[in-house]
């Protein structure tokens, strides 16, 4: 009764998520080179030269061979990476995976069997504080025992 | 004084003057010489400037040709547009203009055409008709009608010519519309247009769409551009190339044939989606179980560059091009859906 009717023009402006994005996919047979980046989840299968940039998450499959460096949200990988690793949040290495580079990732699932050959930094690696002022101490303690020996 | 005196006196004058007169006189001749010698150095610099301005060269001499015909070419079509301009005046009341299909305007559809017709007078959205043929030509009753004040097509018919006004009306600033007539009706019911009256209605209710159009080399497109056999790398958006030796490249704008082994495709999100079917193994075919190997990627602008021409299919028509740029125009084509359109 209340509802009012649609007449002239109405136009209907998509609403685009990331949640509605579509994944991209990189099937076997297929090769990339440059600089690949995407909005959505990327699924690779196949060949990439260059880098790879997403801001969801990452698929790397068993038969894919990356030679980029590599930056996303989450990672699985099953593949061959040769570059530099750069995850937000969570790096799962499969029993298959060979990474030859550094790998920098919040949280770090590694299986038995992945290959790693690189530098792993995980972010919030820093020591804390009290560690720091326990540290310190000892250090203090030690320093007055060695003191007190040479006396 | 004495006589001799006097003589030698006049004849020293005589001799003077005539000595002042023979230097006037050479001045005279010299400066008559001087002009002469001028007026014909003059004289031979124009001839020779007339004779370097003849001499030229051929590309000049086409140019200048070139130029003055195309001069003639602007002032006579400006004259024409004058001339149209001031005889075509808006004379058409109604804003609708219904393209009838070839096939429609047989016995067959007689009845189902004047029910049409009388809903449309009952709405109040009846307009200009044309019965077309296959001697009219399709974009140019659409280019007229839109300079005499028509705003909304409607086709009466199929898929073909819809497709055909939806791409002769592509540079025109037309709203297109569809009465689904005919057994192929399938972007009819993808605007979510389920029949020929309850069309009537909705157009009466327009809802407008903006879709997304494709361009190949200034040539707009709506749906599909199809490669076979690629041999050079595609650059999509200037960033990376994708390359699948021997594969085929499927470059959707949407998805008219609703095919269901495609993903889904929005024609409004301002992107082409770019599907990468990789050239298939003699073994491959034998496979009970095939894997899904279709590579799906998406862009704004892609470009093919070769030295041979490449083959193409631009919705569903072949084409021969050598260097392909390919370019998305965002929501520039307004069609009228219904409520229970999948576009």
């Amino acid at each position: 009764m209340f509802k009012k009717e649609i007449k002239g023009e109405v136009y209907n402006e998509p609403d685009i998520n990331s949640e509605d994005l579509q994944d991209t996919i990189i099937a076997r047979g297929v090769q990339v080179e440059g600089e690949f980046k995407s909005k959505g989840n990327v699924v690779i299968e196949g060949v990439v030269l260059g880098s790879v940039k997403t801001n969801n998450n990452l698929s790397v499959g068993e038969h894919a061979k990356i030679a980029a460096s590599v930056s996303a949200s989450n990672a699985y990988i099953a593949g061959e990476i040769q570059g530099n690793v750069k995850i937000k949040e969570k790096l799962e290495l499969s029993p298959t995976s060979h990474i030859y580079g550094d790998i920098e990732a919040k949280v770090l699932i590694v299986n038995a069997g992945a290959i790693l050959n690189g530098k792993c930094t995980m972010a919030n690696g820093e020591p804390s504080q009290i560690r720091e002022k326990t540290v310190k101490k000892v250090k203090t303690q030690s320093d007055a025992k060695e003191g007190s020996q040479e006396k | 004084m004495p006589k001799k005196e006097v003589k030698k006196n006049n004849t020293s004058n005589i001799k003077k003057k005539a000595k002042v007169l023979t230097t006037s006189k050479k001045k005279k001749i010299l400066k008559s010489t001087a002009k002469e010698t001028g007026s014909i150095k003059k004289r031979t610099s124009k001839v020779v400037t007339k004779k370097q301005e003849k001499i030229k060269t051929f590309e000049e001499l086409l140019h200048s040709r070139t130029s003055n015909t195309n001069l003639k070419k602007n002032i006579r079509g400006e004259l024409l547009r004058i001339k149209r301009g001031n005889n075509t005046p808006k004379i058409y009341t109604s804003p609708y203009a219904y393209f009838y299909a070839d096939f429609v305007q047989g016995s067959k559809y007689q009845k189902l055409l004047r029910s049409i017709e009388n809903r449309l007078t009952d709405l109040d959205i009846s307009g200009r008709t044309h019965k077309l043929s296959q001697f009219k030509n399709l974009e140019e009753i659409i280019e007229e009608d839109v300079r005499r004040g028509i705003t909304t097509i409607v086709i009466i018919g199929d898929d073909k010519l819809l497709m055909d006004a939806i791409n002769a009306s592509a540079d025109l600033d037309v709203v297109v519309g569809v009465i689904p007539v005919g057994n192929d009706n399938k972007i009819a019911s993808m605007m979510g247009v389920p029949g020929p009256i309850e069309a009537c209605d909705i157009l009466s209710q327009r809802i407008l769409e903006n879709i997304d159009m494709g361009k190949v080399n200034d040539k707009k497109f709506f749906s599909n551009i199809e490669i076979v056999d690629q041999k050079n790398p595609l650059s999509c958006d200037n960033q990376y190339e994708i390359l699948s030796p021997g594969g085929s490249i499927s470059i959707y704008n949407i998805n008219v044939l609703n095919n269901p082994e495609i993903p889904k495709i929005d024609p409004r999100d301002g992107y082409f989606e770019i599907l990468v079917t990789p050239k298939q193994s003699f073994t491959s075919i034998f496979k009970k179980n095939k894997e899904k190997n279709e590579s799906v990627f998406f862009g704004k602008n892609i470009s093919i560059s070769s030295d041979s021409s490449i083959t193409i299919f631009i919705d569903g028509k072949k084409n021969i091009l050598k260097n392909i740029e390919i370019e998305i125009i965002p929501k520039s084509l307004k069609l009228i859906v219904g409520k229970e359109r999948t576009i």
